[in-house]
């Protein structure tokens, strides 16, 4: 079987600023645990990573694209894109092939590779796969840093169950 | 007598000198709690009554003495009047105390003083009591003092009702009359029967007489006592029924809102259950996808980009097959079959099962033209199904080896092709999104509409529950006590009322007795005392005192008749549109010059005494009938109008009916002084306003009593209460 770019792509984990850290800490489940436990906790989001698909697609549609510093560290939750969503232990919930998929996609529009010189052999594989790693970290950032913004700025209200829909809804119409 | 000014000094909270300038009419005092309303009212009282054994601390401002610093100081209360004759009255009662080595006492006796200035500018000095009674005459000072709902109470005390009508009706002038001719009928008893004596047999039958008059009359008393007996028994018993009624509705009312919250509370339920239901927003940004809403603009870049790529390839692997084919000595085949494209097409597009299809039906459904058998188009197809399942063979060694040299070593951009295959067919998915996100929001705000109505509902009902049960005074628990002594007390009723028709019998068999012994008295005192003129003014003052006492009767009808109707206006006027039945003020029967008064309140035949209703309507019969008493008597010319002081009279009124009964008591001639809690607020960080805008708080003259701030309220030494004027 040939290689895929989006297996390749989907076993990478990807990582974020950890400066950030305490900004999952405070709002997902972070470290593990079910369901009911996140409710428990009264955090947002019942994972990290969904925080982590949350600020991607926040940063895309907002078009805020935010290298991490240079001389910020880079961490990660040790689980590759592929292990995210998946179905077991998570009550209710969907897989998240379809939101990978759709992830991968929106990094491949928002990179910018010569597929055809990839397709002769003329560049690697690895660099394509690490190109379309680094869009969806910036996107991420991006989306972190709006993210904590929020936070910051309406600390009350962005407890609503809605407010993380509306914020991402409205990211598209601010810009 | 109108109060044209009130200063109070150092007495409890009201630290210094406090001047409040009433008006005539309505003086609403308005405070919250503990601020000084009730001591207001208490520093009137004390200057009616003094101090009497009262410890000095607890009258002198705790404020005053901490803050004084010779030690000493004076308290007092001081109200000035005006009566109709536009006579000044000052009347003040205080004294001076002293602090030494923490003790304090009096440093100058208490004193109560009055001055009477003319309106020529004579002064003279009055006596204390004379003065007190100029603006609180004694006979009315019971109807114009109150504290708290409670002693508005004092109409269900038997004197009190009759010491009123007594003293307003014209009744009261037959009293002395009365009297009078009971004196004379004994005088005149004694020396008609002293002419009687002069005949022996007759004097022994007139003893007779008189001993079985005496006795009839000692058995009359006994049996009217019992009768008085059995009434209370009888109201017990009544009251307990009336009660238990009362309770009876309250208890059907109470049972029909438990039923619909409890109907309430499962409906809520239901309704939560359908929102719980609902993922969480956040969940269905990834389970239902709802994050992908704004996506369609990202995928079309992606699918461009791809297709952009997928062309570029399929040039070089064309380019790669020409060269390849040529090279083989085949290129010619494949030229024919593909030269006419610029960029061909994979050779698996259309798919193997299309090709077959448009094959057999002779038709290119890409195109939408016929390709009948033998023509161009239909060879075209079947040479490119043939050259694609040429393809799928196993490849010959040969092949292999001309195939090493490659045009393109990898198929990723066919992997983004198949991604933007299977994807194109969601991008109407995503439009879809956003009106499906719209719906589940309208549909869970709807259901949160839905919820918050019901749960306002639900609030609702609870405090109609609340109401029932405090309206009634009883605990849930008490009513249904009340229920299983409704029974009994039935049972109890029924017997007291057997007994009581029982002793009307004796009483009347009794009072036959009587009438017939004193027949023959008279008969006696007739046949054996001759002809005399004794004897006749005795028949005449006989008929005098039948005709006083039904005179008198008569006219105490006609008082109640009037106080009643005066009662029935104002309770009206109180209760506006609010079904709370009608005064009825009764003099009981058979009890002569002095007949029993009831006040009942009628409603839908039911009958029952102020006492046994609820608190709040039985407190606007007692001020309905005050009302009534100062309005008769004010037009009875005994009394000047009197000032009304109410402590908080109508806690358990509620907001309406509060802002009726205000209404009524502006209309009132009378100078009113009420306090109320009931226009203040306090928030959360402890600062005091009003609760209204100031034009809002009935009342032409409206003062707010307040303590000033700070202060620790338990510490007395730092309460000190102003007057503010509104």
């Amino acid at each position: 079987m040939a290689e895929e770019i989006f297996h390749l792509w989907a076993n990478k984990v990807p990582k974020y600023d950890a400066e950030l850290k305490s900004l999952f800490e405070t709002h997902a489940n972070y470290g593990g645990g079910d369901e009911a436990r996140a409710i428990a906790r009264g955090k947002e989001f019942e994972v990290a990573y969904e925080m982590y698909i949350y600020c991607f697609f926040l940063g895309l549609y907002s078009k805020t694209k935010r290298a991490i510093p240079e001389n910020h560290s880079k961490i990660d939750f040790s689980m590759s894109i592929s292990t995210w969503g998946k179905k077991s232990g998570r009550r209710g919930r969907s897989d998240y092939f379809e939101i990978q998929s759709y992830m991968f996609m929106a990094c491949v529009a928002e990179t910018q590779t010569n597929w055809t010189d990839l397709e002769k052999g003329e560049i690697q594989v690895d660099d394509v796969v690490k190109t379309l790693m680094k869009t969806l970290e910036e996107f991420t950032n991006g989306g972190l840093l709006l993210l904590k913004e929020a936070y910051q700025e309406k600390p009350n209200s962005m407890r609503h169950d809605s407010s993380l829909a509306n914020l991402i809804f409205q990211a598209k119409e601010d810009l | 007598m109108i109060i044209t000014n009130i200063h109070i000094e150092n007495f409890k909270c009201y630290a210094g000198d406090n001047i409040l300038n009433p008006g005539s009419r309505l003086n609403l005092l308005v405070g919250e709690n503990g601020e000084g309303k009730t001591v207001f009212y208490d520093a009137i009282l004390w200057l009616i009554n003094g101090s009497h054994q009262q410890d000095i601390r607890e009258i002198v401002s705790a404020f005053a003495i901490k803050n004084n610093t010779e030690g000493k100081g004076s308290i007092s209360v001081t109200i000035r009047g005006e009566d109709a004759d536009k006579n000044k009255i000052k009347l003040s009662r205080s004294f001076r105390w002293r602090e030494t080595h923490s003790i304090l006492q009096k440093d100058s006796p208490e004193e109560l003083r009055a001055f009477l200035t003319k309106p020529n500018g004579e002064r003279q000095t009055l006596k204390e009591q004379a003065a007190i009674q100029l603006f609180f005459p004694p006979e009315l000072m019971k109807y114009s003092l109150f504290k708290g709902e409670g002693e508005l109470r004092i109409l269900e005390n038997e004197d009190s009702l009759k010491n009123l009508v007594n003293l307003f009706s014209d009744a009261r002038f037959f009293e002395r009359v009365y009297d009078a001719t009971k004196t004379i009928q004994g005088a005149l008893k004694t020396v008609v029967d002293r002419s009687v004596a002069k005949n022996k047999k007759a004097k022994v039958d007139l003893e007779k007489l008189q001993k079985t008059e005496a006795a009839n009359g000692r058995k009359k008393a006994s049996i009217l006592n019992k009768i008085k007996d059995n009434e209370r028994q009888r109201e017990n018993a009544e009251a307990i029924i009336n009660d238990a009624e009362n309770a009876i509705d309250k208890a059907e009312e109470l049972k029909s809102t438990t039923d619909s919250i409890k109907e309430k509370k499962e409906e809520i339920e239901r309704v939560k259950k359908i929102i719980n239901a609902k993922p969480s927003l956040t969940n269905s940004l990834f389970d239902d996808l709802w994050i992908l809403k704004d996506f369609e603009p990202i995928f079309m870049e992606f699918k461009s980009k791809v297709e952009e790529a997928d062309v570029a390839r399929r040039k070089i692997q064309s380019e790669f097959d020409i060269e390849q084919g040529r090279k083989q000595g085949i290129a010619e085949g494949i030229s024919t079959l593909l030269d006419s494209e610029d960029t061909p097409l994979d050779i698996n597009v259309p798919s193997q099962q299309v090709m077959e299809e448009l094959i057999r039906d002779e038709h290119c459904k890409v195109c939408d033209r016929p390709a009948p058998k033998g023509s161009s188009q239909y060879e075209f197809m079947r040479g490119r199904l043939e050259k694609f399942l040429e393809s799928q063979k196993p490849k010959s060694n040969r092949d292999i080896e001309a195939n090493q040299e490659q045009a393109l070593k990898h198929t990723f951009i066919r992997e983004l092709i198949s991604f933007n295959t299977i994807f194109s067919q969601k991008t109407l998915d995503m439009r879809e999104l956003g009106i499906k996100i719209k719906e589940s929001e309208k549909f869970l705000e709807s259901r949160r509409n839905d919820l918050f109505q019901l749960e306002s509902e639900l609030d609702e009902l609870e405090q109609e529950r609340n109401n029932i049960v405090s309206q009634s005074d009883d605990s849930e628990e008490t009513l249904s006590r009340k229920l299983k002594d409704h029974r009994g007390a039935s049972n109890d009723l029924s017997d007291w009322k057997d007994d009581y028709r029982d002793l009307q019998g004796e009483l009347r068999k009794i009072e036959e007795d009587i009438s017939a012994n004193q027949t023959k008295i008279d008969k006696l005192r007739d046949s054996s005392a001759g002809a005399s003129t004794e004897k006749n003014n005795l028949t005449l003052i006989n008929d005098a005192l039948k005709i006083i006492e039904e005179t008198k009767k008569k006219e105490l009808l006609t008082f109640v008749q009037k106080l009643t109707e005066v009662s029935n206006d104002y309770y009206k006027r109180m209760n506006f549109d609010n079904f709370t039945g009608r005064i009825s003020i009764e003099l009981e029967d058979g009890k002569g010059l002095n007949p029993r008064i009831n006040i009942f309140v009628i409603t839908d035949e039911r009958k029952m005494k102020a006492k046994h209703l609820n608190k709040s309507t039985e407190t606007s019969v007692h001020l309905s009938v005050l009302f009534a008493v100062s309005k008769l008597a004010e037009s009875s010319d005994l009394f000047e109008r009197t000032p009304i002081f109410m402590d908080a009279p109508v806690s358990s009124f509620g907001e309406t009916k509060r802002g009726q009964f205000l209404e009524v008591l502006s209309e009132l001639e009378n100078q009113i002084f009420i306090t109320s809690k009931d226009y203040t607020q306090i928030d959360a960080s402890g600062k005091i306003s009003l609760s209204k805008p100031l034009n809002q708080i009935p009342g032409q003259n409206k003062f707010w009593l307040r303590l000033k701030r700070p202060f620790n309220d338990e510490q007395l030494s730092t309460l000190n209460t102003e007057i503010q004027t509104l």
